[in-house]
């Protein structure tokens, strides 16, 4: 054990922990004066984005390899990659935190926030079972906790309890999942695991395991079955929090879904061709990833409120993830991990515009949205971008997301020993994406074509909320045009690890 | 090895254990039923003990039955509205019948699965070295991370839960 | 003698544990139900058994910074239980290790501090 290399690998994790606790002890030396207002939350906000941006610092100019206490910390560039994907999403998350009305207890809502940070990066850089709960679980709590944090709202401690009951009921299937599996191939490691699956082969208590560790992981990428909580808690929790749910947590919940299933699990395959069936992780996953398409793309069809919508398409996103997921290439991986991205910055950046509309109107029902392209221009053009990218359409990062995806989905059916059957998945999502741009034109009609009523109030952005969905818009252009940007290194690092 | 002491052992244990889960469901009080609830605790830690594991067994009996059982009480007893008939824990008939039913389908399907596993009967994996100054040498060396981690996943449960008791004007409830 | 013999004394000691409470109150359920019959009636079941009428609730609400202890309490619990195996090997552990188990404790503290602060242990009655 060497506690050094310890250190200097866990650093951007550190920084982001010391510059939580200094949030919180600022904050509390506060309290003696008036520590209400905006002075405090713009100490903390500044203070967050310093420690964020301090620790991307880290992870860029110190390029560490290596693994350590058998895999509980793995540093390879996909991991890097994604540390400093989360760590943009947090930022952005911290910026509409900023921009939110200001609560009570500030400091704390900021600390936790990056808390959750620490928690997703540590899950997205470990191959170790317990490393991975714990993660999920730190990432979990912290998120609980920030969607309950608007106190004054009784949907917001709604939504927080429902999430936390639900959280905690699927952690308790992932925990006892992971046991059976540590049970029958006894590592925690998921190589071992993996090589251990290839040589026992398939039995009944493994298929349990398999299936609860799915429901767990179910519950974090909001797939249905394990949707209910998303609908409520997006519209619930704070806007800052729910683009938190939505964007960076999801981001991780793939990625260690798509290790575990590719590493851990690469001999539970099993098949879902029709008439071909065998036992594995393949046919859940793609049960799971049909439903998810259909339920939420057809649930987003009748949503009044604009976060629900959010909600119930990033289910029926979640389904077109997992349908690449299930062809276990590295391809196929790397097109997941594009596509993820893509989806989080997207609706990061929607979740900006709601945030900047809500705190203007007071609601985000459809018709909040009306006339907003004369009040808010650029913000209303962000819009755009954001939804038909949501939507697919090209030139912009969300149509090479889908491409990539379902090309990779249709090679890993034609390959030798590919899976079959992928075919009729790749088709309902086609039809499934079809559907989708209907309800995202509807939002789109409301601020381009609807005339705002009488009396409604005017939407004023902030600066910082103009940036940074501008910013985030322009990402999704340039994403558009050169994909290759992200996906190369993507692909790259992909490679390195598999 | 199974000797006739830790059989009997067992069989009280699992008496005891299932007899408290139930009644933890089925008891109208919802005081008796949080009672009942520590006593299952109990039965568990009393588990791990019979299997080897007594630093876990002492660590369920001190956290569960010690903390969590009693924090279960007085949420319990915070929560019940005085006055009203709402604290008791009546269901109705077909909710029971529809728990019972997922309970029992949950129990066959794990049953089913643990007698037809191969690796069950035949490999055993060798016990990890249990001992407590183990268990220390352990956690300050291969399981620094997750020990690290905990220590914030708990700084971050305790920002949650006491922020979450307080009111919004900074002062405690009631 | 078995493994399992140092238990075997705890759990005779346990079963008397229990049975020797039950014993005296048996009894006096016995001697209620054979010498004083139940007879319940609204006079008897009302708080106050004295003839004046109860106004108002009649129950105790506790206090909610009870569950703020309580809480306060588990998290420390648990983080105690933690540093116990680490004090176990204390005496052979190398350097690295013992500032390791001191940032732990700082956390803790770091917890203890900020409930301080937030004014989570003041009892305002």
């Amino acid at each position: 054990m060497n506690y050094i290399e310890f250190t200097v690998f866990l650093l951007p994790e550190i920084v982001l922990l010391v510059t939580a606790l200094a949030v919180i002890g600022i904050d509390c030396a506060r309290r003696g004066k008036a520590a209400t207002g905006a002075g405090g939350t713009l100490a903390s906000a500044s203070l967050c984005a310093a420690g964020i941006l301090v620790a991307a610092l880290i992870i860029l100019i110190m390029p560490q390899e290596g693994r350590i206490a058998g895999g509980m910390l793995v540093l390879d560039p996909l991991t890097r990659l994604f540390k400093l994907v989360l760590l943009a999403m947090t930022l952005v998350a911290v910026l509409m935190l900023m921009e939110t009305r200001p609560v009570r207890h500030v400091g704390e809502n900021f600390a936790v926030m990056l808390f959750a940070a620490i928690g997703m990066m540590l899950v997205v850089g470990t191959e170790e079972l317990l490393v991975l709960f714990i993660g999920l679980e730190l990432t979990g709590i912290s998120l609980y906790v920030l969607v309950g944090f608007a106190r004054s709202d009784i949907r917001s401690a709604e939504a927080a309890l429902k999430y936390f009951l639900f959280g905690s009921v699927s952690a308790a299937f992932l925990l006892f999942g992971l046991s059976l599996i540590y049970g029958f191939s006894g590592s925690t490691e998921l190589g071992e695991i993996g090589v251990a699956m290839q040589a026992g082969g398939m039995e009944p208590l493994l298929a349990v395991g398999l299936v609860m560790t799915l429901v767990g992981f179910g519950f974090k990428v909001a797939a249905v079955p394990f949707h209910l909580w998303a609908p409520d808690v997006y519209q619930g929790a704070p806007a800052p929090a729910a683009a938190l749910v939505a964007s960076a947590s999801k981001v991780a919940g793939f990625f260690i879904l798509a290790k575990v299933l590719l590493l851990g699990f690469a001999g539970a395959e099993g098949g879902a061709a029709w008439g071909g069936f065998q036992p594995g992780w393949v046919p859940l996953i793609g049960v799971m990833a049909a439903l998810s398409m259909v339920v939420g793309n057809l649930a987003a069809l009748v949503q009044n409120r604009v976060r629900r919508l959010l909600a119930y398409s990033g289910i029926g996103h979640a389904g077109f993830m997992l349908i690449a997921l299930m062809a276990a290439t590295p391809a196929a991986l790397a097109s997941v991990l594009f596509y993820v991205v893509i989806y989080g910055l997207t609706t990061l950046g929607a979740f900006g515009v709601v945030t900047v509309v809500l705190r203007a109107r007071e609601g985000d029902r459809l018709s909040d949205f009306a006339g907003m392209s004369r009040q808010a221009p650029l913000l209303s053009f962000s819009m755009l971008i954001f939804f038909v990218s949501l939507a697919g359409l090209p030139p912009l990062a969300g149509f090479f997301g889908k491409f990539y995806l379902f090309t990779s989905a249709m090679g890993a059916q034609a390959a030798p020993g590919g899976q079959p059957g992928m075919l009729w998945l790749v088709l309902l999502a086609l039809v499934m994406s079809a559907i989708s741009l209907y309800y995202y034109l509807l939002v789109l009609k409301q601020i381009f074509f609807v005339e705002a009523a009488e009396g409604t109030p005017v939407i004023r952005a902030s600066k910082t909320g103009t940036w940074t969905c501008s910013i985030l818009a322009a990402a999704t252009i340039v994403l558009g045009c050169y994909p290759g940007i992200l996906l190369g290194p993507i692909r790259l690092a992909v490679g390195a690890a598999f | 090895m199974i000797t006739d002491a830790a059989f009997i052992a067992f069989a009280v244990l699992g008496i005891v254990t299932l007899g408290a889960t139930l009644g933890a469901v089925a008891m109208r009080d919802p005081v008796h039923c949080g009672l009942a609830l520590a006593l299952a605790f109990c039965g568990v830690g009393g588990f791990y003990i019979l299997l080897g594991a007594e630093f876990l067994g002492f660590i369920q009996l001190l956290v569960y039955v010690g903390a969590v059982a009693v924090l279960i009480m007085f949420v319990i007893l915070l929560t019940r509205r005085p006055d009203s008939g709402q604290d008791t824990n009546s269901r109705g008939f077909w909710s029971a019948l529809a728990g019972s039913g997922v309970a029992l389908g949950v129990f066959a399907v794990l049953a089913v699965a643990i007698s037809r596993s191969p690796s069950i009967q035949t490999a055993t994996p060798a016990d990890p070295e249990a001992s407590i100054a183990a268990i220390g040498r352990m956690l300050v060396s291969s399981h620094l991370l997750p020990l690290k981690m905990i220590g914030v996943l708990l700084t971050v449960a305790l920002i949650g839960g006491v922020l979450g008791a307080m009111q919004e004007g900074g002062k405690l409830e009631r | 003698m078995t493994e399992s013999s140092p238990y075997l004394f705890l759990s005779v000691l346990l079963g008397v544990a229990v049975i020797f409470p039950l014993i005296p109150i048996a009894l006096a359920r016995g001697w209620s139900l054979a010498f004083t019959p139940l007879k319940p009636g609204i006079e008897k079941n009302a708080t106050y058994e004295c003839g004046i009428a109860t106004t108002g609730s009649f129950r105790v609400q506790f206090k909610s910074q009870y569950y703020v202890y309580g809480i306060i309490f588990l998290i420390f619990d648990v983080e105690a239980l933690f540093l116990i195996p680490i004090a176990v090997a204390f005496l052979d552990l190398p350097i690295g290790a013992v500032v390791a188990t001191f940032v732990f404790m700082l956390l803790l503290f770091e917890c203890l501090a900020w409930a301080w602060f937030k004014g989570a242990l003041t009892w305002d009655g």
